[in-house]
């Protein structure tokens, strides 16, 4: 199945981090986010990814046109340097289109602009390309599959550090943070049928009149996930990421074997 | 009413590169954040505060040390530089306690640390310092005094960037919102205690969890609910809200700009 990525947004929320970065290309360890989440999907068997390029394209296609397989992979070198043989290797079996979806389009508007490459797909996948999770990614399109609707996002609940307050006439009845409250937002992580493209109108954002015309027809699913999930929106959370990363814990590598059990699965 | 200020949070760091601030001290418009929360209090009539520190103590000691009114106000010049008069001060009349309370303590603890400096006081105002406002000190401190309870927390609707998601029991969703339009509240920061609050505070416990459950449980906690200007300071998008509405000229929270605003 293709993997649409928007890779095209200005990060603000990371902004004076990432300044003169695109947000896919903040490092996660020493590899962009925008990579782990490729090996993601390479690793359920998704290698063909399409990327919607526009602020800072010219990084993210660099990074993928110098990219050196040696520095990311095992090898063996002979022959003073005249023979490098890979023990493995990452993206040698990726297709990666690189699409220009401008500068200040909506993600709406980046899908549309990349339509005509997904010709003859009947589903595809597609993700903001800003988060990373451990969640069974074949559970979850049979899950798709077999429901016959039209679209789905994984539904997660946001880390926040609010705490949520029930009132009854001005006196608190129940205080608690909420990550134990029972709220659950958009993810990311779609999966979308063809037939999109249809609710898709000139100039509409994705998860607004689309997703509010696939409400309407019931046809927009939420796959409520409770394993981990993360996102990058803020220097702080890139931090964890990285803390997960240098552990040797990062839930979503789900590519390389440990003796763990996966976090908890579909809710 | 004395007002303790909760400063000793680890902070954030905006930046990869740049040397990791205590949330407190970071800049909205010219004047960190601390300064705006406390110039707010004393816009009301409490210019008596302590500062609970923890992390960056030192920055933000240094801060007051070295405060220059000059820089922050209007003033007069002459005899070559001999003479300055001050046309308007910030913090001449302000008094302000500064407490190291621990560089990995929570919260709840902060407080207990600083109950000596509070002897006398049957109340008193508490903030987390990480976010600005533009409700009415002195209605919440009415309330608080109509209702005679042990605490009092500022009640807000945050808004956020978030889709916040609803659905039936097959995972279809029924409904899908931005930020704000979803309806919950949550506790902005502002308090105001009775001395009673430091009964429900044992050791080792942050203020949040168990004392509150146990005020919760009472029917001692009281939200005051606003719907007005709130907003936090977590994330650099944050930052740049706040900041915007500063150079506007005069951002919702700062209430002492206000022409014959009433205390």
């Amino acid at each position: 199945m293709k993997v649409v990525l928007f890779c095209g947004g200005l990060g603000l929320r990371i902004r004076e981090y990432s300044e003169g970065m695109p947000k896919p290309m903040i490092t996660i360890g020493h590899r962009p986010i925008l990579w782990h989440i490729m090996k993601y999907y390479a690793h359920h068997g998704h290698k063909d990814f399409i990327l919607c390029l526009g602020y800072k394209a010219d990084r993210i296609k660099e990074y993928f046109l110098n990219y050196n397989e040696c520095l990311s992979n095992d090898f063996v070198l002979a022959q003073g340097g005249k023979q490098l043989r890979l023990l493995n290797s990452d993206i040698q079996d990726w297709r990666i289109t690189f699409v220009d979806t401008g500068m200040s389009a909506t993600i709406g508007q980046r899908l549309k602009a990349v339509q005509s490459y997904l010709d003859g797909e009947e589903a595809f996948m597609a993700n903001y390309a800003d988060g990373l999770t451990d969640l069974p990614l074949t559970a979850y399109l049979d899950h798709f599959q077999a429901s016959g609707r039209i679209a789905a996002f994984l539904a997660v609940q946001p880390k926040l550090s609010f705490h949520l307050v029930m009132t009854a006439d001005d006196i608190a009845t129940d205080i608690r943070p909420m990550a134990h409250a029972n709220i659950w937002i958009n993810g990311g992580y779609f999966i979308l049928r063809r037939e999109i493209f249809r609710y898709l109108g000139d100039g509409d954002e994705l998860v607004e009149q689309p997703f509010q015309r696939l409400i309407a027809t019931r046809q927009l699913l939420a796959y409520k996930y409770r394993g981990f999930w993360g996102c990058l929106d803020t220097f702080k959370e890139k931090q964890q990421l990285d803390e997960l990363y240098l552990l040797d814990q990062a839930p979503w590598e789900v590519w390389k074997v440990r003796g763990r059990n996966p976090s908890t699965v579909h809710a | 009413m004395k007002v303790v200020l909760f400063c000793g949070g680890l902070g954030m760091k905006l930046q990869e590169s740049s040397e990791r601030l205590p949330k407190p001290m970071i800049a909205v418009g010219s004047r960190p954040l601390l300064w705006h929360i406390m110039k707010y209090y004393a816009h009301y009539g409490h210019t008596d505060f302590l500062l609970c520190l923890g992390f960056g103590a030192d920055v933000i000691k240094n801060y007051f040390i070295n405060y220059s009114e000059c820089v922050s106000n209007d003033f007069v010049l002459s005899e070559g530089g001999k003479h300055l008069q001050l046309i308007s001060s910030d913090i001449q009349h302000w008094t302000i306690t500064f407490i190291d309370t621990g560089m990995t303590t929570n919260i709840g603890q902060r407080l207990k640390a600083v109950e000596e400096y509070l002897d006398g006081q049957d109340i008193f105002f508490a903030n987390y310092t990480d976010g600005l406002t533009d409700m009415r000190l002195p209605a919440q401190l009415q309330h608080f005094r109509r209702h005679s309870k042990i605490a009092s927390f500022l009640c807000v609707k945050p808004s956020l960037s978030y889709h916040f998601v609803s659905t039936d029991a097959d995972g279809l969703v029924t409904e899908i919102n931005a930020g704000r339009a979803v309806d919950f509240q949550v506790n902005g920061g502002y308090f105001i205690f009775h001395r009673d609050i430091f009964k429900y505070v044992h050791a080792g416990e942050e203020l949040l969890n168990e004392p509150f459950q146990r005020l919760v449980e009472q029917g001692q906690l009281l939200a005051y609910k606003h719907d007005g200007f709130w907003a936090c300071l977590d994330t650099f998008k944050d930052k740049q809200l706040l900041d915007e509405h500063c150079a506007k000229g005069q951002a919702p929270w700062e209430v002492w700009k206000r022409a014959g605003a009433h205390r």
